[in-house]
C-alpha cells in the first residue's frame, strides 16, 4: 500500500512494464473495448491504411496507464488521467509506463498527487548473446554495443533454403555470438526512421560470468499526459 | 484561415452504450487487471479504463459536426486519427455495472488548423447513467483530421 510520506515530488511514484505485445491481445482488446477497426488486427488492413502492418490501438496503451494507476492507489482514488497519443506501438514492442510526481498537496480533506504520466514504446532491433570480461562495466559494455556495426545478409536460391546471416563488426574486448543473435530485419526495414530514431543498447537480465544478453532498442514516447490521484489513508 | 468560431460549443449527437457483464470481464482480462472487483463473475464493476469503451462511440459524433452553412465539417472520416483522451471521475460517482445504460454527450471545445495542415478538434464529453442521471465520467477528447479530410 502506497504511503503519503514515501511520495516525493520529482520522483517516480509508480511504474509498470508490459509486453512484448502480441497480435492476439489486440484482437482481445478490440472485442472487449469495442474498437474493431481492422487496422489493429489485420496486417493488410494496416497496410491499406498507410501503416506498415498492424498497430496497437492507441487506447490499448492508454488503458495500461489507467491500470498502472489503479494498481497503485485503487480505482476509487483515481481522479483523472489521460494524455496525447504521439506514437504507435506494434506487435513485439514493450510498453514502459511511468508516473512521475509533480506535486503533492492537500485539498478538500484529501491527500492528492499530481503526476506526469508517460507510455514509452520499446522496440527491439537486435537481440542476442555475447561474452565480455566481468571486469568491464555495464556502461562500457553498452557503449561498445552501441558503437558496433550490425549488418544482415540475406541470400537465397528460390528452390532451396533461405539464409540470413548477421554480421557484427569486430568490437574490441567483446565477442558477439552471431549464431545466438537475431536482428529483426522486418522491423529495421519497415519501422526505422533513418536519421530520426535513436537506438540504444541495454543489458538484458544479469550478466553471468563473462556471458551477457543484450538488446539494441529504440525508445519512443507513445503517450504523454497527466493524472491526479488521491492517496488512501 | 477558416473561422470555426461558430462551431465552438456545438453539442454533438449523444451516444448510447449498454454495459454488459461479459464485456466488463473481457476488458479487465485484456489489460491484466487482477482485482476481484473487476473480475467477479457474477457482479463485476467497470475498470476506470473501461471509459475507453463507452466514450469511444461519442467520437463518432464528431463526424456529424456541421459548419455554419450546414455542410459537414469532416469530409472524409477515414482521415481521422485519435489524438488523445483524458478522463475525470467525479467523487462519489456510482460504479458502472452490468445492465447500466450510459449516455455520452460530446461538445466541441476548440478547433484549430495547425501549420502542418492538420486539424485538431478538442471535444469535452460527459457520460451519465441513464436511470440515475449521475455523471460517471467527464472526458476531453482530441481528434486529429489529416489534410484532405476537412
Amino acid at each position: 500500500m502506497v504511503k503519503w510520506d514515501d511520495i516525493k515530488e520529482g520522483e517516480i511514484g509508480t511504474s509498470m512494464e508490459y509486453g512484448p505485445l502480441m497480435r492476439a491481445e489486440f484482437v482481445d482488446y478490440a472485442n472487449a473495448g469495442g474498437d474493431t477497426n481492422p487496422i489493429h488486427t489485420d496486417e493488410f488492413a494496416g497496410i491499406r491504411a498507410g501503416n506498415k502492418g498492424v498497430i496497437a490501438h492507441g487506447l490499448y496503451s492508454h488503458a495500461f496507464l489507467g491500470k498502472m494507476l489503479v494498481d497503485w492507489v485503487g480505482a476509487e482514488n483515481l481522479k483523472t488521467y489521460g494524455g496525447r497519443m504521439t506514437g504507435m506501438a506494434r506487435p513485439g514492442d514493450m510498453l514502459l509506463l511511468t508516473a512521475k510526481v509533480t506535486k503533492k498537496y492537500e485539498e478538500g480533506g484529501e491527500k492528492l498527487v499530481d503526476l506526469e504520466i508517460k507510455s514509452v514504446t520499446k522496440t527491439y532491433y537486435v537481440r542476442g548473446m555475447g561474452k565480455a570480461s566481468p571486469d568491464m562495466s555495464d556502461a562500457d559494455l553498452i557503449k561498445k554495443l552501441e558503437n558496433a556495426k550490425y549488418e544482415i545478409e540475406v541470400g537465397f536460391v528460390p528452390a532451396e533454403k533461405w539464409e540470413f546471416k548477421l554480421k557484427v563488426k569486430h568490437i574490441e574486448d567483446v565477442e558477439i555470438n552471431t549464431k545466438r543473435t537475431v536482428m529483426d530485419e522486418p522491423v529495421v526495414r519497415d519501422w526505422l526512421r533513418a536519421g530520426k530514431d535513436k537506438l540504444t543498447a541495454e543489458i538484458i537480465g544479469k550478466r553471468k560470468g563473462d556471458s551477457f544478453r543484450f538488446g539494441i532498442v529504440r525508445l519512443r514516447e507513445s503517450i504523454g499526459g497527466t493524472a491526479t490521484v488521491a492517496i488512501p489513508e | 484561415m477558416s473561422d470555426f468560431s461558430a462551431l465552438i460549443g456545438q453539442v454533438l449527437k449523444s451516444s448510447k452504450f449498454k454495459v454488459k457483464k461479459k464485456k466488463l470481464l473481457m476488458f479487465a482480462e485484456s489489460i491484466g487487471a487482477k482485482q476481484a472487483q473487476f473480475n467477479d463473475p457474477n457482479d463485476p464493476i467497470a475498470h476506470p479504463a473501461y471509459a475507453n469503451a463507452y466514450v469511444l462511440p461519442a467520437l463518432m459524433g464528431v463526424t456529424e459536426a456541421k459548419n455554419a452553412d450546414g455542410s459537414q465539417l469532416i469530409k472524409n472520416p477515414l482521415k481521422i486519427l485519435h489524438g488523445g483522451q483524458v478522463y475525470s471521475y467525479p467523487k462519489g460517482a456510482p460504479p458502472i455495472k452490468d445492465g447500466d445504460k450510459l449516455i455520452t454527450t460530446p461538445k466541441i471545445k476548440n478547433i484549430e488548423v495547425k501549420s502542418n495542415g492538420m486539424m485538431l478538434i478538442t471535444c469535452t464529453a460527459e457520460t451519465k447513467q441513464k436511470d440515475s442521471e449521475a455523471v460517471v465520467c467527464s472526458s476531453e477528447i482530441g481528434i486529429v483530421v489529416m489534410p484532405g479530410g476537412f
